[in-house]
């Protein structure tokens, strides 16, 4: 009977699989979501002035880049949008900021990689049909007229080339040259006397390289999109050629190409935020990964029989990805739990608590779920005590318990709002009834096994956590059960297998040890 | 050579020892029905099914399931020694032993003054379930057993009792459990009590286990704890076989006492009886079982 219910779900899950793959043509480019950047800017200082300007250029859409929810944070100030295209401009004045201010844009990223083939015979003189002169013209910082480009272009490049050659070999000579840590802007004259420089003067030089080669190149800049908070933006070029402009970046060494995590701000040489003189002013972008249904997904809902495929029925429904993502990756962690649990032995308050724990950190990242499970635990245990005095029945007492954790959650929620820790707000996500008697099962260790049994306990629960929310927060799997959200069933059946497996747990051996050591002398 | 005996011991483990999963599995959801659980969950219908078939128990004085029952507190218990315990409690939580009694104080063997009414708010606390993860339990007013003389010297913190496991009305293991003076008088393993392994075939008690190391006298009398023979031991593995033989549960864990006075008397059984007699005994129950069934 088991085996025939466990090879039916396998056979089961491998055969929708299959026909989605050979026969619906899910091709992983088509099917596996794609990896997306939530960006906030956050502009922060201090005035003693009444009017202060505050401006930033943020991105637009283009045909590798889809920018969306953008939202802005104003505190006192009026935002106007100016410009368009890579020239567009976040206007924030302020008639009456006095002390600090801070004022956020945040929006998310789909960017796609793409790289150039470039015709080898293309000559200079048949590249460049358009009237492109701007992006052949000398500059302040981009020195194209001086004897010293037209040197070194000889001594590069050589005479009589052709485009790909030009750009190959100038491009080879920049990036040996050291790559330097940003600090201010760097002219491609200074770039070439240092023969070091950060990104914007190597990529100066390039533009100014190729600029007297009479090819049309500018400098664009941006940000290189990672999980962090950093306070670095990037510059790279852009070359005319063929009609195209096609992405060189000499800094971090792509060659006709730009990698998915490259988001274009501004198109030209600009200085990415500017501000009334004397204030105190700070920038930093908060950058932060998350999985988006692949672009691709329209054309796979206009594949026949179809009805397999779950992301058209959501689409209607209006659930949001993120939900049904998190939704997928439950049974992941419920299974890593299961594991833990009846494999390894690790004793945890709750069965699938730390499942739950780490699908609500999902959203608040790891260490903010941990610290506040561990303080909602925590400090609702010591109302516990306060209650348990007053002699209460039990389900009165839980359901005090429950408003309390209500409370907290909230309390958390605001203070981190007021301190400006964003994720830790998201904590309202966490399972509140489960947390009640989670602190009711603490509580009572600590009764009758005492305050290091409970601990213990409490500590197994936060590994067997983050090992779930490795699981669950993998990429791989995310896109994975996205793609195929019949590999649930594989999970059932893996269930199944664990609730026939009579093993020792590892926690056992350990137990027993005395004894299996003894048989074997 | 030393990693590869490490590895036999691991990959041997699962042959001799008996462990959670297999425990679940393969013998309480085997031997033992759900809808029979109840026999032996609670205390009040076990010494029923005891009292059927004959077999000896502590006498029950009154059996309280509601709080108006308890205005007549003083009449129906009279006595000045009596035990209470939680009809659905586990691993001895919620028993008070009373030892003595002044008018209206009542001494209890942990060594606390008790008033009538202190006394009634305990039996209150047990009847809206205390004890029993809040479900409304029933409180029972047991007479107090009092450790034959044998094994005074053994069990001088509080009651001693035997755990033999039964498996389909085989004893297959069997442990003494003595309380301690870190146990607080209770005989559980993992509230501070001794485990002490017992030869099944002749009741002389084999090794000791106290708090995850192995022992040989009692730390609180200095007793010897090997050697020992139990009394009445083919009486007590009688009554363990007997409650086996009649109990629609086929694994179970018996626990029984020695009384001053009544002899051998079953205590109540268990059906998910616990896996730490192993370490008690120094002997993996499947190891045993298999070996019953070869040789």
């Amino acid at each position: 009977m088991f085996k025939w219910i466990f090879s039916l779900l396998l056979i089961l899950a491998s055969s929708l699989i299959g026909y989605k793959v050979f026969y619906l043509g899910y091709t992983p480019e088509l099917m596996l979501p794609e990896k997306g950047y939530r960006v906030r800017y956050i502009l922060s200082g201090e005035s003693d002035k009444t009017n202060i300007n505050l401006k930033a250029y943020i991105p637009t859409e283009d045909f590798r880049q889809r920018i969306f929810d953008e939202t802005f944070a104003n505190d006192r100030f009026a935002l106007q949008i100016d410009g368009e295209g890579f020239l567009r401009q976040a206007v924030w004045a302020g008639a009456e900021v006095e002390g600090p201010f801070k004022v956020e844009y945040r929006f998310s990223v789909l960017a796609k990689a793409v790289s150039w083939n470039i015709d080898p015979s293309l000559a200079v003189s048949e590249n460049s049909t358009q009237d492109l002169e701007l992006y052949l013209q000398e500059t302040d910082l981009i020195q194209v007229q001086s004897p010293q480009i037209a040197e070194l272009l000889k001594q590069v490049v050589g005479p009589q080339a052709n485009v790909l050659e030009i750009v190959k070999k100038s491009y080879d000579h920049i990036v040996a040259y050291e790559t330097l840590a940003f600090k201010g802007s760097t002219s491609a004259l200074t770039a070439l006397a240092l023969g070091k420089a950060s990104c914007n003067g190597k990529s100066r030089l390039l533009v100014a390289l190729l600029r007297r080669a009479g090819i049309p190149a500018r400098v664009v800049g941006g940000l290189v999109m990672e999980d962090d908070r950093k306070r670095t933006s990037h510059q790279w070029v852009e070359v005319f050629i063929q009609g195209h402009w096609v992405s060189f970046d000499p800094t971090n060494k792509h060659f006709a190409s730009i990698p998915y995590n490259y988001l274009k701000i501004y198109e030209s040489d600009q200085v990415l935020f500017s501000h009334t003189s004397d204030i105190a002013f700070d920038w930093s972008f908060n950058i932060n990964s998350f999985v988006a249904p692949s672009a691709n997904l329209h054309r796979l809902k206009e594949t026949e029989l179809n009805a397999l495929d779950l992301f058209k029925w959501l689409d209607k429904t209006g659930v949001p990805l993120g939900i049904i993502n998190i939704l997928l990756v439950i049974p992941i962690g419920a299974l890593v739990a299961t594991f833990f649990r009846n494999v390894v032995g690790l004793q945890s308050f709750g069965t699938f608590l730390p499942a739950l724990i780490a699908a609500a950190a999902q959203e608040t990242g790891v260490w903010w779920g941990l610290l506040g499970f561990t303080s909602v635990i925590l400090v609702l245990s010591v109302i516990r005590a306060a209650f348990e005095k007053l002699d209460l029945l039990h389900t009165p007492k839980l359901s005090a318990m429950l408003t309390v954790v209500v409370i907290l959650l909230l309390m958390f929620s605001v203070l981190s709002v007021k301190f400006n820790f964003t994720d830790l707000s998201r904590l309202t996500l966490f399972p509140i009834a489960i947390l009640t008697l989670t602190t009711e099962r603490f509580s009572l260790t600590i009764e009758e096994k005492g305050l290091f049994k409970a601990f213990l306990i409490l500590f197994q629960t936060l590994v067997v956590t983050a090992i779930c929310y490795a699981f669950m927060s993998n990429l791989f799997l995310q896109t994975a059960f996205l793609a195929f959200p019949e590999l649930t069933l594989f999970v059932i059946a893996l269930n199944l297998w664990l609730g026939r497996w009579m093993g020792l747990r590892v926690s056992e051996l350990w137990r027993f040890r005395r004894i299996l050591l003894k048989s074997t002398t | 050579m030393k990693f590869r005996q490490f590895f036999q011991t691991i990959m041997n483990a699962e042959n001799e020892i008996l462990g959670m999963n297999r425990r679940n599995l393969e013998f309480v959801r085997k031997y033992n029905k759900r809808c029979d659980f109840p026999l032996a969950d609670d205390k009040v219908v076990a010494k029923e099914f005891f009292g059927r078939i004959g077999i000896p128990t502590a006498r029950t004085i009154k059996v309280y399931s509601s709080m108006f029952e308890l205005r007549d507190f003083d009449q129906d218990v009279s006595e000045s020694e009596f035990v209470i315990k939680p009809a659905c409690g586990s691993q001895g939580k919620g028993i008070t032993v009373v030892c003595s009694r002044n008018k209206q104080t009542y001494q209890t063997a942990g060594g606390r003054s008790f008033t009538l009414e202190d006394l009634k708010r305990e039996i209150v606390a047990v009847l809206f379930g205390k004890y029993s993860l809040g479900h409304p339990d029933a409180a029972l007013i047991e007479e107090r057993l009092v450790p034959a003389p044998e094994l005074e010297l053994l069990s001088p913190a509080g009651l001693f009792d035997l755990r033999i496991i039964v498996v389909n009305g085989v004893p297959s293991i069997s442990m003494l459990r003595l309380p301690t003076r870190k146990s607080g008088g209770k005989a559980n393993l993992h509230q501070g009590g001794i485990g002490v392994g017992v030869n099944l075939a002749t009741g002389v008690t084999e090794c000791a286990y106290f708090s995850g190391s192995l022992i040989q006298k009692h730390p609180d009398t200095k007793a010897e704890l090997i050697g020992f023979q139990i009394p009445f031991w083919k009486d007590l593995l009688d009554i363990s076989r007997r409650i086996g033989e009649h109990s629609p549960l086929k694994y179970i864990g018996v626990d029984l006492t020695i009384d001053r006075k009544q002899g051998p008397v079953v205590l109540e059984f268990n059906a998910r009886p616990g896996l730490e007699i192993q370490n008690a005994n120094q002997k993996g129950l499947r190891l045993l079982m298999s070996g019953k069934k070869t040789g």
